[in-house]
C-alpha cells in the first residue's frame, strides 16, 4: 500500500472502530481481507455513511459502477477503489 | 356454503411451462442451472414424499430454507402436494422462527444441508411433539436421529420418486396457498393466510398486464418469507421464463448480476435503487436488457424513478403498491417521462390505480368515507383481500371492517394515508407507528416491546431514521437509563429476538424522556434530538 492508501485504511478503521468494539472485534487484529458487511460491522446504510465520510475527508467521488461487491466490501478492496478513483481524477 | 374445488393455478402455470419447454432453464441458483424437466422431477419427488408422510393431514408445511434449490423446489413441491407453504427465513432469530412454526401448526418441515445447525436449535425448542423433517439434500441423519429420536427424519435417499411431471392437485379456492407473517405490535408476528383465490387473481391480472414470455429472465431478490417473492416465482414460471436467484452479495448492488445475466425483469424495493444511485451504479443506459423495472414495498421518489428509467431505457418502469393482507400488490402506476413529474405529489410517485375487480375507498377516523379530494385512510375490497389474521380475531375485527355507507363488502384498512386526484391515488404517509425498512413492514411497537424487556424499563422506544423521501434507513433506540454501558447487552438481546432490519443501529441512554401532552413518549421530539 502506498502512503495515500495507508491513510485511507487508517481512516476507515478509525471510523468503524466503535461498531467493531460492539462486536468484540479488535481493530489492530483485522487484516486487509476483513469484510465490513459480512462481519456485521456495517449494514448497507452504514456503508453509505462510510462512503460519504471518505469522500468528504479525501475530497473525491467514488464511482463503484465497474466494481463487483466482492471487491469493495472488504478492507483492501475498498481502499483500492478509493485509490483508483483518486488516480482517475474523480476529485470533488 | 358450497366448497369450490379447482386445479391449483399456482401449479398449473408451472406444469404447462414444463410441458411446453422441458429443456428451457427454469431456475439459476448458486451458480447452478436447472431445466423445467430436472426441476419438475424434484418438485414431484418432494410432493410425493410429503403425501406419504402426512400422518396428521396437515394443511400447511413449513419451509426452513432460503434461496437454494431446496427452497424453490420446496415451495412448488408443497403446493403440488395440495398443501400451503410457510416460508421460515433462516435469517430470522430462532425464537422468531419457533413462534412462526407454532402458529402455523405445521407438523412437517422441509429443509436442507445449509440449515442443519439452525434445525438442531429449533428442534431443541420444539420439545417432544413428533414432527416429520424432510432433508432434501442430506444423506446422513444419524446424529439427529440419536438426539431427537421422536422425530421422523427423511434423508435424500428416502425421498420417493414421483412422476416426471408433477400432478396438479385440486384445491378449495379458500385453502391457504401460503402463510406469511408481518410484524406484530405485541412481539408476536401476525400470520396472514393467503388463499388460492387471492393469489390466483393477482397472477392472472399481472400476467395479462405484462407481456412476459419464455425468453424472459426474472430477478429473484426478495426473501421467500416476503410476499413479493411470490410475484417473482410464479409470474416467471407461468410464462415459461427463467428465475435468477440474486446471491446475497449482490442484494444491495445487483448491477453486475443484471448485466452479466442479461435480466429482462427486475423487481426491487426502492431502497436498493437508492443505494445503487448513491454508489453511482445507475448510469444512463447501463441496463439495456431490462424490459421491466418494477418497484414495490416502499414510497418511490420521482428522481429515483427517472434515474431508473434512464438506466434502463428499454424498460417499462412501474410502481406497485399493496399490503400482504391484500396479496402482493393491488395498484400500479406506470412511469411516464413527460407526465409523471407533474402527476406526482411531494416528489413521491403515485400509487396509481387499483387493479380491476377491486374497490378502494378513503375513510376518516370514524370509518366514514371522506369527501372527494380529501385525504384519509385507504381501504380496499375485492378478491385479493384476505380473510384476516391467523387466530387473532380481535386484530382481524379491527383491520377488516364493514363500512355502512358502502354496502356489504369487507374492507381492509391499510393504515396508509392517501388522497385521490384525477382518479389516481397518492401516498401521503402512515397513520400509525408502522414504518417500512428495506421493504419490510415494521411495527415500531414490536421493537419497543423487545427494548423494554431488554432494558427492564418501561421508558424505551424506537425511532425511525429517515433517509430521504419517506424512506427509512434504520432504527435507533432511546432508553431512559443512566447505565450507558448496557448497550452491548441490549443489542445482543435484540439480535436474539428481532430480524436484522429491526435491530437498532444505535442505543441512546437519556435521563430526560420527552413526553406528549397525553403522557406518551414523544417520538417526534426524539427524532429532532438525533437531527440536532
Amino acid at each position: 500500500m502506498n502512503r495515500f492508501e495507508l491513510e485511507v485504511k487508517e481512516f476507515v478503521i478509525d471510523h468503524l472502530q466503535k461498531n467493531m468494539l460492539k462486536l468484540n472485534i479488535v481493530a489492530h487484529e483485522i487484516d486487509d481481507s476483513f469484510n465490513f458487511i459480512e462481519s456485521g460491522v456495517v449494514d448497507s446504510m452504514g456503508f453509505l455513511e462510510l462512503i460519504t465520510r471518505v469522500e468528504k475527508r479525501f475530497k473525491i467521488e467514488i464511482d463503484f459502477e465497474d466494481y463487483d461487491p466482492s471487491e469493495f466490501t472488504y478492507l483492501y478492496g475498498f481502499v483500492n477503489c478509493i485509490s483508483r478513483s483518486k488516480r482517475s481524477g474523480c476529485v470533488k | 356454503m358450497q366448497v369450490i374445488y379447482e386445479n391449483s393455478y399456482l401449479l398449473t402455470g408451472f406444469v404447462k411451462s414444463r410441458q411446453r419447454f422441458p429443456e428451457h432453464n427454469a431456475l439459476v441458483v448458486n451458480g447452478n442451472t436447472y431445466t423445467y424437466r430436472t426441476f419438475g422431477q424434484l418438485i414431484s419427488n418432494i410432493a410425493i414424499t410429503i403425501l406419504e408422510n402426512d400422518k396428521l393431514q396437515d394443511t400447511l408445511v413449513a419451509l426452513l430454507s432460503s434461496k437454494t434449490l431446496t427452497s424453490y423446489a420446496g415451495v412448488l413441491g408443497i403446493l403440488a402436494s395440495g398443501k400451503g407453504y410457510v416460508p421460515l427465513s433462516p435469517k430470522f432469530p430462532v425464537e422468531r422462527i419457533y413462534k412462526m412454526l407454532l402458529l402455523s401448526n405445521s407438523g412437517i418441515i422441509i429443509t436442507d444441508r445449509e440449515n442443519l445447525s439452525l434445525l438442531k436449535k429449533l428442534l431443541s425448542m420444539i420439545g417432544e411433539e413428533s414432527m416429520t423433517i424432510i432433508l432434501v439434500d442430506v444423506k446422513d441423519t444419524d446424529e439427529l436421529s440419536q438426539c431427537y429420536s421422536w422425530h421422523h427424519f427423511i434423508t435424500e435417499e428416502m425421498i420417493s420418486k414421483g412422476p416426471e411431471i408433477p400432478d396438479i392437485p385440486r384445491v378449495s379456492e379458500d385453502a391457504i396457498a401460503y402463510l406469511m407473517f408481518t410484524s406484530g405490535s405485541t412481539g408476536i408476528p401476525k400470520g396472514v393466510p393467503v388463499s388460492h383465490k387471492n393469489i390466483s387473481y393477482y397472477l392472472k391480472y399481472m400476467s395479462n398486464r405484462y407481456d412476459f414470455d419464455e425468453n424472459d429472465r426474472f430477478s429473484q431478490a426478495f426473501e421467500l418469507s416476503f410476499d413479493l417473492s411470490v410475484h417473482d416465482m410464479f409470474l416467471c414460471w407461468l410464462s415459461g421464463a427463467c428465475l435468477y436467484s440474486v446471491p446475497e452479495k449482490y442484494l444491495m448492488t445487483p448491477t453486475e448480476f443484471i448485466k452479466y445475466n442479461k435480466l429482462t425483469v427486475w423487481f426491487l424495493a426502492p431502497s436498493v435503487a437508492m443505494f445503487m444511485s448513491r454508489m453511482k451504479m445507475l448510469k444512463t443506459g447501463v441496463f439495456p436488457s431490462l424490459h421491466y423495472t418494477l418497484f414495490c414495498g416502499e414510497p418511490l421518489n420521482t428522481a429515483l424513478a427517472e434515474k431508473c428509467q434512464d438506466a434502463a431505457p428499454n424498460a417499462i418502469v412501474e410502481n406497485l403498491y399493496g399490503p400482504t393482507e391484500t396479496t402482493v400488490a393491488i395498484s400500479h402506476y406506470r412511469w411516464n417521462r413527460e407526465k409523471s413529474q407533474s402527476e406526482s405529489l411531494n416528489g413521491i410517485v403515485p400509487l396509481g390505480n387499483i387493479f380491476g375487480s377491486h374497490k378502494s375507498c378513503i375513510i376518516d377516523d370514524d370509518l366514514k368515507p371522506v369527501e372527494a379530494g380529501s385525504s384519509g385512510e385507504l381501504c380496499l375490497a375485492g378478491p385479493q383481500v384476505t380473510n384476516g389474521y391467523l387466530n387473532i380475531p380481535e386484530k382481524t375485527c379491527n383491520n377488516f371492517v364493514k363500512i355502512l355507507e358502502l354496502g356489504g363488502d369487507t374492507w381492509y384498512r391499510t393504515g396508509d394515508l392517501v388522497m385521490k386526484k384525477d382518479n389516481c391515488l397518492h401516498y401521503l404517509g402512515r397513520k400509525d407507528n408502522q414504518v417500512k425498512i428495506l421493504g419490510h413492514r415494521v411495527e415500531l411497537q414490536e421493537i419497543d416491546y423487545i427494548l423494554r424487556r431488554a432494558s427492564g424499563t418501561d421508558m424505551a422506544i424506537s425511532v425511525p431514521l429517515s433517509v430521504d423521501y419517506g424512506n427509512i434507513g434504520g432504527i435507533v433506540a432511546f432508553i431512559y437509563s443512566d447505565r450507558s454501558n448496557d448497550e452491548s447487552n441490549i443489542m445482543s438481546y435484540c439480535r436474539k429476538y428481532l430480524p436484522d432490519y429491526m435491530i437498532p443501529q444505535k442505543v441512546y441512554f437519556i435521563d430526560n424522556m420527552p413526553l406528549t401532552s397525553n403522557g406518551k413518549i414523544d417520538r417526534l421530539k426524539l427524532i429532532e434530538k438525533i437531527k440536532g
